[in-house]
């Protein structure tokens, strides 16, 4: 018992001293207005047990920032520093005792000796929970034809740890296409590698299969692709990809296809399945098949001479039927959104798990939404038929790369708004009703540090259920190996 | 006789860091130019914590440090000779068993590892952290307790080789060599010698799972060089020669009298003239003319560069693109280009291949006509094109200009924080920082205002194919664009095309009358 008591006098004792390192935020001047915070996390929703939402004042000449925040629910987090760092345990109770409700944040910053108290903001806390381990993603620095130091990566969106699924270093002057998992599966995924040792890598169950894709009756390997339900097939389109660069300043780049065609290939067999309707000469692309798996779509533009007339490449939203069963299509082509008709380009089409929302970008034309000012992210209820701009989450830059988290509440999209030019992950619920939060940005800890030196972009970013597992050494081998399966026609 | 007997090791030594100093800051400091402007070194925690996260990743820290006082070329040279200079010593050091001047006649024995790095560094992608390692393998070495009881030299080799491999790269083989050979010809010890010979490859091979190279990469090293897959066989020879040399010191014979001199004699002049004759051959003149050339693009030494030209005519594309460029910087191109060797378009605007090298001499050439966009395109793939991934302080320059001309100041601040924490970048980056959103200033800017002026209002995709209408158009934009006139009569007159030439010549008449005040 006399050890026992010694030990809480040391507990006290080292408690006490801790809380004397922080500064009392004394005699603050409060102010009528909310603290300007990076990233701007005012009034987002997140999910229990997202990673600590740290955050910095964008005023560099702040010294110190103190940090309350107060659960409606109860619970009480304080943290004090450089910016706002919260302890990654405690965070999640309070996340976890306030879900449905908010967490009301109290910044007091110090600057010149001098503190200054702000508004109080809020964090709303969903009360649908973001039941995926994480977000797969691949980095990739601005550079257009050299790949550079690409790699595909992992991030536990419960922490900050981020770990690494294949880096260049591992096949050596590939370039690598994004991870495409089925339905965030981590044990069923493909990725594409291009240059002179490229192929597609298919992992199902921890078994890697290597192959080759081009066939003499296709007109490329595989390009943009996405998983069957059933995890028996995937489609893939097959693209001519070119790219040009603008000489003025506002605009920096156009991708373009100069053709593309649409297929599905079986994955236990490895056999292509060609339908006429997705093979014309007109160019289709980003297939994608529905939560039921029963429909294909498509996004399909009429044939234009590019690079000169790009801005006549208008891409419209169509689908077709799909039986899993035969291995067969449907014999119409059925156009949901009409580029002739709306005099705008639909591309990027992902359906939500669920069967009820269908999220697409919009842009002026082309597409490679990535690259245009103007994309947004628009929704289809698939239920009604009717679409809307998700206005609430759009920016006045980029806005792509969207995917569905496994449950369909969140999703995660790619965006430009930070500097123009880097994309960055974020992330934004959805109710039944299709109304959307405002986004936040995938959390970091010293956020602004890590966000202004971050070099690289975040493409494709797509939920995981569980942590990847994908020997890098082993792909590394096999891509030099050059040992690939021959895909052929059915 | 005396004083060369006293001062004669020393007067070598001394002679090695004079004749390494020349070599670097005057033959050739267009390599010491490349070399720091392949890398970004950072004042920052978080940078030194990940080059802690590979292995030779403190030789990469250290190697990046004093590379970045390359930007002042004297003094990088002076970095150069005294890092020869310390390994020389430390070859001697370790070549000596105890104070024993009867072995001073093999002095110039010691200079032979130091003299193969210097024929290495002839390979312009070798990079200054296989240099650092190889030092910090030295030092190992010397530490080694070699008097000292069992006990204490297997508690040093198994607390020294993890840790020299981690911080310093696969030249702990060298430590493991080192101790092998020392155990078996000094205590013919040979368990302990084949256990550290093994335990050294074992730490290498340790490590395989926890980092995303293949197991070879950790065998070559994986920061030893730019290119990450080459393995040249001097690569070994130099950390052999860094183990051997030292021993065979210890083991060749004491020699007195006038057979010591003779002896001392011929083996200073058989290291010399090996260094000497050897070391120029490993310095490829072509890859060298064309870093010169860079090196004169990069400081705008427009003069320097025609008056290279006139002594030794350049042939390849990039080194007649540079010449082009001065020429047209001074004035000079279409009265002058033809008297030079051309080679087409190649060597007007080189056509894009994937490398550093050309990418940054196409996006100077570009940036200088106005095409800033262009030349940011050209300048994000050379920094892609740093074969071993690190970044470029003089690329992150020129993309903070590039997007504060066209107007994108978050990313330009982006770059400049960036540079703030760097010793050499950082006083211009606090400048360049005032002019973040200050259109007045920019637009008002000698250079950067001039390249708003220069800029083409109307957009449309760059086609190189059509690149005589991308310069016709920038004549039009601003008749002040005197570079791009002259590239524009310089095409027809490097295809032969007469009515072409006398075509451009009437419109950029025209156009020089109707923009007339």
């Amino acid at each position: 018992m006399k050890r026992y008591t010694y030990y809480i006098y040391i507990g006290c004792l080292t408690a006490l001293l801790l809380s004397s390192c922080m500064k009392q935020v004394e005699n603050p001047t409060v102010v009528q207005e909310l603290p300007d915070i990076y990233p701007d996390y005012i009034d987002v929703t997140i999910p229990v047990g997202i990673a600590p939402m740290d955050f910095n004042m964008t005023d560099d000449e702040v010294e110190l920032i103190d940090v309350v925040a107060r659960g409606g629910k109860g619970g009480e987090l304080h943290a004090q520093g450089a910016y706002a760092d919260f302890d990654i345990d405690e965070w999640h109770a309070l996340t976890a005792q306030n879900q449905g409700t908010d967490i009301r944040f109290t910044v007091s910053a110090l600057k010149k000796d001098e503190w200054i108290q702000y508004q109080d903001f809020t964090m709303h806390v969903s009360p649908c929970p973001l039941t995926d381990f994480g977000i797969t993603y691949r980095r990739i620095a601005p550079g257009y034809e050299v790949g550079g130091n690409i790699g595909i990566y992992q991030r536990d969106l419960h922490s900050f740890d981020e770990f690494p699924i294949l880096q260049e270093s591992a096949v050596p002057g590939q370039c690598m296409n994004c991870h495409t998992a089925n339905r965030g599966s981590s044990e069923q995924f493909l990725i594409h590698l291009r240059g002179e040792r490229g192929g597609t890598v298919i992992q199902t169950d921890g078994k890697q299969t290597w192959l080759n894709t081009k066939t003499d009756s296709t007109k490329a390997n595989f390009g943009y692709s996405y998983w069957h339900p059933s995890g028996h097939y995937l489609t893939s389109s097959v693209n001519s990809i070119h790219q040009s660069f603008f000489v003025g300043k506002d605009k920096r780049i156009e991708v373009y296809d100069t053709m593309s065609d649409v297929l599905v290939m079986d994955v236990r067999t490895h056999e292509l399945l060609l339908c006429p309707l997705l093979q014309t000469v007109d160019w289709e692309t980003y297939p994608v098949f529905s939560a039921d798996g029963k429909t294909l779509y498509f996004c399909t533009s009429k044939p234009c001479r590019m690079p000169a007339e790009y801005e006549k490449a208008k891409y419209s939203l169509c689908r077709i039927a799909f039986d899993a069963q035969t291995g067969t299509f449907g014999t119409e082509v059925d156009t949901l959104l009409s580029a002739a008709t709306l005099g705008q380009s639909f591309t990027y089409p992902r359906p939500s798990y669920d069967g009820r929302w269908l999220m697409y970008s919009v842009t002026n034309f082309g597409n490679f939404p990535v690259n245009h000012t103007e994309a947004d992210l628009w929704l289809m209820d698939l239920q009604t038929g009717k679409t809307r701009s998700l206005s609430e989450v759009n920016s006045p830059d980029v806005d792509s790369f969207h995917n569905w988290s496994t449950d369909s509440h969140w999703f995660v999209f790619s965006s430009r708004r930070g500097d123009g030019m880097y994309n960055q992950a974020f992330i934004a619920s959805i109710d039944d009703k299709g109304n959307a939060t405002k986004p936040f940005l995938l959390p970091q800890r010293n956020p602004k540090k890590f966000y202004h030196e971050m070099l690289d972009s975040y493409n494709c970013p797509d939920f995981t259920t569980e942590k990847v597992r994908f020997d890098a050494r082993t792909a590394g081998r096999n891509c030099l190996d050059n040992q690939r399966i021959q895909v052929t026609l059915k | 006789m005396n004083i060369l007997k006293k001062y004669g090791k020393v007067l070598l030594t001394i002679a090695l860091a004079v004749a390494a100093w020349c070599f670097w800051a005057l033959r050739y400091p267009q390599a010491l130019a490349y070399h720091e402007q392949i890398q970004l070194f950072l004042f920052d925690y978080d940078f030194f914590m990940e080059r802690l996260t590979t292995p030779a990743g403190i030789a990469r820290y250290g190697a990046e440090f004093l590379v970045q006082f390359y930007n002042n070329l004297k003094l990088g040279a002076a970095i150069i000779a005294m890092v020869y200079v310390l390994m020389q010593i430390g070859v001697w050091r370790l070549g000596q068993r105890e104070r024993d001047e009867s072995r001073s006649v093999w002095y110039a024995l010691s200079f032979v590892p130091v003299l193969l790095v210097w024929f290495y560094m002839g390979d312009e992608n070798m990079k200054f952290t296989y240099v650092v390692a190889l030092l910090m393998a030295q030092l190992s070495m010397i530490a080694y307790p070699a008097k000292q009881s069992a006990w204490s030299k297997i508690l040093y080799a198994a607390v020294a080789m993890p840790m020299l491999h981690w911080l310093a790269g696969p030249v702990v083989m060298m430590l493991g060599l080192y101790v092998a050979l020392k155990e078996v010809l000094d205590h013919k010890n040979y368990a302990l010698a084949s256990g550290a010979a093994l335990y050294s490859v074992a730490c290498i091979i340790a490590t395989a799972p926890w980092v995303p190279y293949p197991l070879f990469r950790l065998f070559v090293g994986i920061n030893y060089n730019i290119n990450l897959y080459e393995v040249a066989v001097i690569h070994y020879i130099i950390m052999l020669a860094f183990v051997l040399v030292p021993l065979l010191i210890q083991h060749l014979p004491k020699l007195e009298g006038k057979r010591a001199q003779a002896a001392g004699v011929v083996a200073t002049v058989a290291v010399a003239a090996m260094g000497g004759f050897a070391i120029p051959t490993a310095y490829d003149t072509d890859k060298y003319e064309v870093l010169h050339y860079d090196f004169m693009v990069r400081r705008q030494q427009w003069d320097k560069i025609v008056a290279t030209a006139q002594k030794k005519n350049p042939t390849t594309p990039l080194t007649v693109a540079s010449l082009n460029l001065a020429l047209g910087m001074t004035g000079e191109m279409n009265s002058r280009a033809m008297q030079f060797y051309q080679n087409g378009r190649e060597g007007v605007f080189p056509s894009f291949n994937m490398n550093f090298e050309s990418s940054l001499m196409t996006a100077e050439i570009y940036y200088h006509l106005g095409l800033v966009n262009t030349a940011q395109q050209f300048d994000f793939e050379a920094m892609e094109a740093i074969p071993d991934n690190t970044k470029s302080a003089r690329l992150l320059k020129r993309l903070a200009e590039t997007n504060l001309i066209n107007g994108q100041y978050d990313v330009a601040g982006k770059y400049l924080k960036l540079l703030q924490k760097t010793l050499f970048y950082k006083r211009w980056a606090d400048e360049t920082m005032r002019l973040l959103g200050n259109e007045d200033a920019i637009n008002n800017h000698p250079v950067y205002g001039q390249m708003r002026r220069f800029q083409l209002e109307k957009d449309f995709l760059f086609s190189e194919q059509e690149i005589d209408k991308v310069m016709g158009q920038l004549v039009l934009q601003n008749s002040q664009n005197f570079l791009a006139m002259q590239y524009l009569l310089l095409l027809p007159q490097l295809e032969g095309n007469q009515q072409k030439y006398l075509m451009y010549k009437d419109f950029v008449q025209k156009t020089l009358n109707e923009k007339k005040p």
